[in-house]
């Protein structure tokens, strides 16, 4: 019966051209209340310590901070300080922070506020997750406010990105968690029960309540110091409503419904029809918002000790199995399966979509099965018995398992496609889906032989990244948290990274970048099949979007979102 | 009893027999074909033919007929140009053989597991029956306990505990032995009813007063009683098994994706985009609706008789 | 055996196995390796690791942490959640409400549908008996998952009631009720119809076996029609058995409603389980468990006690 539903269903399927639902120019307008979906609870309202999205989706939404990427454009803006200078060795910058700036309780905001946040985030009872990354080098910056609009940061060793660092840094109220910082509550403070009239910031929104399970709501800062270029006083919209919902399915049904404005994320590939026959139908519009940042990520593990006694060790802990590997794959085939052609080809980290740091000649691997097949059999491994897989000379079968994200439709698609191109040139994969959580868990205790998942980067700054890059890092994922770099190349790579990290020359960061990432291309020690073109969906009425690449696509600019004129309000 | 035997050896020739008729392999992919529609049969005076698709926009996932181009039946067409008669899933895999193919883990799993709940039903449920007193009321409490507690569970709890690459026979025997642990209180408690009954008959009596053994007067005596009640219990627990491997499947705690069966090609048709634009994914519900409804109405005057649980089997 | 002992012998092994299922759950979900202190593991440290499992109480042994939560259970605390931030307690509260009223929605749907139609069916034998017995062998047919996928794919396509969730939100007072009806019909409808189709065939049987009954050919021996007689002797009286099979159906609604709300993202107490499961909340999953075998115990206890009351030989012993 289901089965005969659909296929008559299917058959008289037809869909009556609508206007392109587009809007013409004009200028946003103030007023209206936009709805987006959250996938998860916030943890805390405390930025200090609490790291997950939606918390930091708060602090975006209700917090500031001295100076602010552009997620457009990846240029640094001044925010709440108007300008900077920096010593010429680039270790001592000099903030000046906006005039007449205050919290959304009316205080006055002043350098002691900068001053008090800095103590917050290393004061070791507040085990603040962001004191690592306002560290050199395992030493903290420091701060000096001389008077009540200038700010002082002192590198303590030279550092490329300099102050781009302090767009982490979310800049709480001294007069309202002092007495948490002094009393040593503050790693507590500003829980998620905490009373919406007490989290005062300097952000675009305040919350107004917060009811779990269900919404997040959020009113205009009446003290909120932009303006448009117009003179009218942001944000736009009156309000913001952050609905939280189970899945992806939920959020493609609410834009369906006229419930949500915006997803919390970009659309999955497959729901790519879907969404423009809802485009189509003038239910919602869809942004192109650019190539993201971070490719699935295909790794072996590289700990000596987890192939010291396995009979494959002599070739599949070698540069050149993974070479041939890497020769196995068409990407452009890749693209079109797995991303349905919305994806561009890639070979090493750093994505087209990173303008900044991509490096497009950058040494390739072509698509060539007889290179690939020349160089498995350099390694002794050939077809000795009636099966399709090839066998070294002990009889071992080129067989590895690949554990990968459950419930991602890429990355699960993407792992069939390298199952069946690696089977191509003789090399067998088993395919072992896990939940998110269960592969951190084996990737970080190293029991696992290969990993295909996605890894985000916070930064497109490789400076930022250096927990990947290093081989001490924590996110270093073939081989993490090293003690001496296990090989020659990644003690070169160690050397690189820092050099890069510690040169204020831009020019001379990207060529040293280069460095590393032909090292990195050498040795493969992860490889990159292709990138996927983001497209995120927005309601009809939402007018006036910069999207960005990176989540909240939209809302990291939440203050110049408006609605259309005249816009019917939410809900049906 | 005879047609509850008929409908189980029909079962097994489909899990046999479906593979092989299935006109491309389970994880045969045709990449310019994801989600293409179902390719109706045409007649004409040269016989059955087909019209290949060919994509019109791969993001969209919106094909054409080429009517230039005619093909046969899947079989006889060479598998250059797929012939896709139910379409084709998200990974662009024909939907008909994944149906076939799926037709062996589900039902294959479902009979294995239907045999061991049965063996172990009426050993414990005779055991029970016969020995009474403590016996008696451990095996019925347990079973109690066991018929609650949630499948899912025990599922998770044990899948964690096994190595991530597991052989198919072994993840069939896996959730095998997890649901007959969880099913066989019910066949126990059916059988300890009749040979509780049957114990005091006469001619058991006689038996037992002959110096018997246990053993004997449980094979010779006791289970034949149940033989009738037993047909009807096993063409019952097929379609249930069926189900809750869709189940499990579905939510993804059954068979690994890779594996065709009926609950993992539902689970990758849950969406709402595979759901309104390619509704053919969810061909293999038809297949269990089938199943169900077959068992239904070979067995309804039997199973009037017996459990009125039917509506358990969700 | 009079009615109030058995009630409360009744009682006294529902609590007894709500207890052991409880415990049990508990211990299942220990045994899971893994535990929410690893989610998002890569950008914690160490040290954040570690205080989130104290947080937790997941560093201490099993037995004390078994021991804590039977302690807490008494005070209706059951933790925390780690995938909620909030106690168990107020999630587990929340959710099984609204299991209860789709389950409720589906019991009042299934009956009105199956009960009417069964006595029909079981009092005659024409054409019309035959229709409502094939519809109901088809319905019979389509799981609560398949009816779930089903619906859910019909409400997709059509746009005609919304296909998944339980309410729109931002919605309050009238609007906010109209909106929950429009989002009950399609988990309802996938619960209650193979249920109704059960309690039609269940009824139809009983209705047939009544009419077969010595007293009620007494009756029509003294004079009234069968019609009348179905009416006033037969139909309570093949209730009985009817009503007895409740117990069995408490079950049945909680696992069909553990997949309709899945299929349908109804965020009831299956949903949570499930999502639960997932993130390794081992708090939740047993409080999840803990309050899934009370109301079973409490719902199989209630339907034999009032199978008891009406049918006086289940006191006798002579029906189990």
């Amino acid at each position: 019966m289901v089965g005969l539903f659909g296929y008559f269903w299917w058959g008289s399927r037809s869909l009556a051209p609508t206007p392109d639902a587009r809007p013409t120019v004009e200028l946003p307008q103030r007023g209206g209340v936009l709805a987006a979906s959250l996938r998860s609870e916030p943890r805390s309202f405390n930025r200090l310590v609490s790291r997950d999205y939606a918390t930091q989706l708060f602090a975006l939404l209700t917090q500031a901070r001295l100076v602010r990427v552009n997620m457009a454009t990846y240029e640094l803006e001044s925010w709440l300080a108007e300008s900077w200078t920096s010593s010429p060795d680039g270790l001592v910058h000099t903030l000046t922070l906006r005039d007449g700036l205050s919290w959304s309780d009316g205080v006055p905001f002043s350098s002691a506020d900068v001053a008090f946040t800095f103590a917050a985030v290393f004061d070791p009872r507040v085990k603040s997750v962001l004191a690592s990354s306002l560290q050199v080098d395992g030493d903290p910056l420091a701060v000096a406010t001389p008077d009540a609009r200038t700010v002082v940061v002192t590198f303590p060793h030279p550092f490329g990105p300099g102050i781009r660092l302090l767009d982490n840094l979310t800049i709480l109220p001294k007069h309202k968690l002092e007495a948490a910082l002094t009393g040593g509550t503050m790693a507590d403070a500003w829980g998620t029960t905490t009373a919406p009239a007490e989290i005062v910031g300097m952000g675009p929104f305040v919350l107004s309540q917060y009811e779990p399970g269900q919404r997040l709501t959020f009113a205009r800062n009446p003290h909120y110091w932009r303006k448009d270029d117009r003179g009218i006083g942001l944000p736009y919209l009156d309000g913001l409503v952050l609905r939280i919902v189970p899945d992806q399915n939920a959020e493609l049904l609410g834009l369906q419904s006229a419930d949500l404005d915006l997803t919390q994320q970009q659309l999955r590939p497959d729901d790519y029809g879907t969404a423009r026959e809802m485009e189509r139908a003038g239910r919602l519009r869809m942004a192109e918002v650019g190539v993201s940042l971070d490719p699935d990520v295909f790794f072996f593990n590289l700990r000596p000790a987890m192939w010291a006694k396995d009979p494959r060790r002599a070739w599949l802990f070698t540069d050149t199995f993974r070479k041939a590997l890497n020769h196995a794959v068409d990407r452009e085939a890749y693209a079109n399966t797995v991303f349905l052609g919305a994806a561009v080809p890639v070979h090493g980290p750093v994505s087209p979509g990173n303008k900044a740091w991509f490096w497009p000649d950058l040494p390739r691997y072509a698509f060539d099965r007889e290179k690939s097949a020349a160089l498995l059999a350099e390694l002794g491994l050939a077809n000795r018995d009636a099966d399709a897989f090839l066998e070294d000379a002990a009889g071992n079968e080129a067989r590895f398992t690949l554990i990968h994200y459950k419930g991602n439709t890429a990355i699960e698609r993407g792992a069939q496609v390298l199952k069946e191109s690696f089977e191509r040139v003789g090399v067998a994969m088993d395919l072992a889906p896990l939940e998110p959580g269960t592969l951190i868990e084996r990737m970080l205790a190293g029991t696992f032989e290969a990993i295909f998942f996605n890894y985000v980067a916070t930064d497109p700054d490789p400076a930022m990244q250096r927990d990947f890059w290093l081989s001490s890092g924590s996110a270093h994922i073939w081989n993490i948290s090293q003690k001496t770099p296990a090989t020659e190349w990644e003690r070169e790579m160690d050397a690189l990274v820092n050099r890069q990290a510690a040169n204020v020359d831009p020019a001379e960061r990207v060529r040293l970048f280069r460095d590393v990432q032909r090292v990195f291309s050498e040795h493969l020690p992860a490889m990159y099949f292709a990138a996927p073109r983001l497209f995120v969906a927005v309601g009809p009425r939402v007018r006036n979007e910069t999207p960005g690449v990176t989540r909240p696509q939209l809302l990291w600019s939440a203050d110049t979102l408006a609605l259309a004129a005249g816009a019917a309000p939410t809900s049906r | 009893m005879r047609r509850a035997l008929m409908l189980v050896a029909v079962l097994v020739a489909v899990a046999v027999a479906g593979p092989l008729v299935a006109p491309y392999g389970p994880v045969t992919r045709f990449d310019d074909h994801l989600h293409a529609p179902p390719m109706p049969l045409h007649l004409d005076g040269r016989g059955l033919y087909t019209v290949p698709l060919r994509p019109l926009d791969r993001l969209e996932q919106t094909f054409a007929e080429d009517p230039s181009q005619r093909a046969g039946l899947p079989w006889t067409t060479p598998a250059a140009t797929p012939v896709l008669l139910l379409g084709a899933d998200r990974l662009g895999r024909d939907v008909l053989s994944r149906t076939l193919h799926g037709a062996r883990a589900s039902l294959g799993l479902a009979l294995v597991a239907t045999a061991g709940t049965l063996l172990l039903g009426a050993l414990l449920g005779s055991w029970a029956g016969l020995a009474g007193g403590l016996v008696e009321r451990l095996v019925l409490k347990t079973g109690d306990v066991l018929m609650v507690l949630p499948v899912l569970y025990v599922v998770v709890a044990l899948r964690a505990a096994l190595p991530l690459v597991l052989p198919l026979p072994v993840i069939v025997g896996v959730l095998a032995a997890i649901f007959v642990l969880l099913g066989w209180p019910r066949i126990a408690r059916g059988v300890w009813a009749i040979v509780r009954a049957e114990a005091r008959q006469e001619h058991v009596l006689a038996a037992v007063a002959l110096g018997a053994s246990r053993w004997r007067v449980m094979t010779r005596h006791l289970l034949p009683a149940c033989h009738g009640y037993l047909a009807v219990q096993t063409a019952l627990l097929v379609p249930m098994f069926v189900l809750a491997e869709a189940t499990l499947s579905y939510v993804g705690l059954g068979f690994p994706d890779g594996v065709p069966s009926w609950g993992t090609a539902l689970s990758d048709a849950a969406t709402i985009s595979a759901m309104t634009r390619a509704p053919w994914t969810l061909a293999p519900a038809l297949a269990m609706f089938l199943v169900v409804l077959v068992t239904n109405v070979l067995l309804e005057p039997a199973r009037e008789r017996h459990t009125p649980d039917a509506a358990r089997s969700g | 055996m009079s009615l109030a002992r058995f009630a409360v012998r009744r009682v006294v092994s529902g609590a007894i196995f709500a207890l052991v299922v409880a415990s049990l759950t508990l211990l299942l979900a220990r045994l899971v390796p893994g535990d929410p202190a690893l989610e998002d593991r890569l950008q914690r440290s160490p040290e954040e690791v570690a205080a989130l499992r104290a947080e937790l109480g997941l560093d201490r042994p099993f037995l004390t942490q078994y021991a804590h939560w039977l302690g807490g259970l008494l005070r209706l605390d059951m933790g925390r959640s780690s995938l909620y931030r909030r106690p168990v307690t107020d999630l587990v509260g929340e959710r099984a409400a609204n299991t209860a009223l789709l389950a409720l929605a589906a019991l009042v749907v299934a009956t009105g549908i199956g009960l009417p139609l069964g006595r029909l069916a079981g009092s005659t034998q024409g054409s019309l008996s035959r229709v409502v017995r094939a519809l109901s062998l088809a319905v019979l047919s389509v799981p609560p998952l398949l009816s779930a996928l089903l619906l859910v794919f019909i409400a997709a396509r059509t746009g005609w009631l919304p296909a998944g969730g339980i309410t729109s939100g931002g919605l309050t007072g009238a609007a906010w009720f109209v909106d929950l009806l429009r989002h009950l019909p399609v988990p309802t409808l996938a619960l209650a119809l193979p249920l109704a189709a059960t309690l039609e065939r269940l009824q139809a049987r009983a209705m047939a076996d009544t009419l077969g009954r010595s007293f009620v050919a007494a009756s029509r021996a003294r004079g009234l029609d069968a019609d009348a007689a179905a009416r006033v002797h037969a139909w309570p009286v093949s209730l009985a058995p009817v009503l007895g099979t409740y117990g069995v159906l408490v079950g049945a609604l909680f696992s069909g409603s553990f997949v309709v709300e899945i299929v349908t993202a109804w965020p009831g107490l299956g949903r949570l389980l499930f999502d639960a499961l997932s993130a390794r909340d081992v708090w939740l999953v047993a409080g999840c468990g803990a309050l899934g075998a009370v109301s079973l115990a409490a719902g199989t206890t209630l339907a034999d006690i009032a199978h008891a009351a009406l049918d006086p030989r289940v006191l006798e012993g002579r029906i189990e």
